[in-house]
């Protein structure tokens, strides 16, 4: 089978990733939670995360935004890119069923270490940052 | 950074370089389909043996961030008495005088990829601990270090994560 990835050497600072839409749900903010092995109530309880915590919905896991982006980073890499490095930072919280728009640019690339780094975050409806990562993947 | 403020004491300083109980983790096939499944990863490496050993992989593959499974997971896995009202698990910090934590900067660097049945040794510690004045008041910043390790002695995961607490 024949990996299908970006050309390294087509890569230019400065290029920005094809960006994409995420809208989680209760069913995502659920299967997530549990999936890492916590019951915070903020993600999956609504009376609770409204009444008690006052958030205005159910909140989104920074994690679960991270992987987001870790995803457009890989999907738009291609095949057996590896992420080597990942840092991130939550800016303002996201809310349950509203869109996240996931948005990436090139800001260096390492043509020897065959490294390449961007910048990706999240942003709502308003263009808010909400989430910001660095994300470097390393080619084969 | 050692600067102290008034919810960083020096009793609170003393906790850098705090090693926690050390951790060894069963990473099992279905743990990483439920964690990939959640994030709506497509990849089959993450699902299927098969996919995964066509791709050159021993076994099914955790994506990338599925290193948050492994620094949660064993945290919260307690009775359900001894989760706080809100679901949280109660943690074991240096004594700080605080109302509420956040989580703040998550720095991991990625090493030999985890694989379906891998046993992962995970030694947690904290790495520094510094206060800052924020806009509403003292801060203090708690930073955790998590070194995940294969059987093989290969390292998988080098994480720092701060949790911000005022």
């Amino acid at each position: 089978m024949t990996a299908r990835r970006r050309d390294l050497a087509t890569i230019a600072v400065g290029a920005l990733l094809p960006s994409e839409e995420r809208t989680p749900g209760p069913v995502d903010l659920f299967a997530f939670t549990s999936a890492i092995g916590m019951a915070h109530r903020i993600h999956y309880d609504q009376a609770f995360t409204v009444g008690v915590e006052r958030h205005r919905a159910l909140v989104v896991p920074g994690p679960l935004q991270a992987a987001y982006l870790t995803q457009l980073v890989r999907v738009w890499a291609g095949d057996g890119i590896r992420v080597a490095r990942l840092a991130y930072r939550h800016l303002s919280p996201a809310f349950v069923d509203e869109p996240l728009r996931c948005l990436g640019q090139v800001t260096a690339v390492d043509a020897r270490l065959k490294q390449v780094t961007c910048k990706v975050w999240t942003e709502n409806g308003a263009r808010e940052v909400l989430t910001t990562s660095e994300i470097t993947l390393r080619w084969p | 950074m050692t600067a102290s403020n008034d919810l960083v004491t020096p009793e609170a300083l003393s906790w850098i370089g705090h090693r926690y109980p050390d951790r060894r983790l069963t990473v099992t096939e279905l743990q990483i389909q439920r964690f990939s499944h959640s994030t709506r990863e497509t990849n089959p490496v993450h699902f299927d043996g098969d996919a995964a050993r066509a791709a050159g992989y021993p076994d099914v593959v955790a994506p990338p961030t599925f290193y948050v499974m492994l620094r949660t997971a064993p945290y919260h896995t307690v009775p359900l008495a001894q989760l706080g009202q809100d679901g949280y698990a109660a943690e074991d910090l240096p004594p700080i005088p605080s109302i509420e934590g956040m989580a703040g900067e998550d720095r991991v660097e990625l090493g030999a990829e985890i694989i379906a049945g891998d046993v992962i040794f995970v030694v947690k510690r904290i790495a520094d601990l510094y206060g800052k004045r924020g806009r509403s008041g003292p801060l203090a910043f708690v930073v955790f270090e998590y070194e995940m390790t294969k059987s093989s002695g290969e390292r998988a995961v080098l994480e720092r994560f701060t949790r911000v607490l005022r």
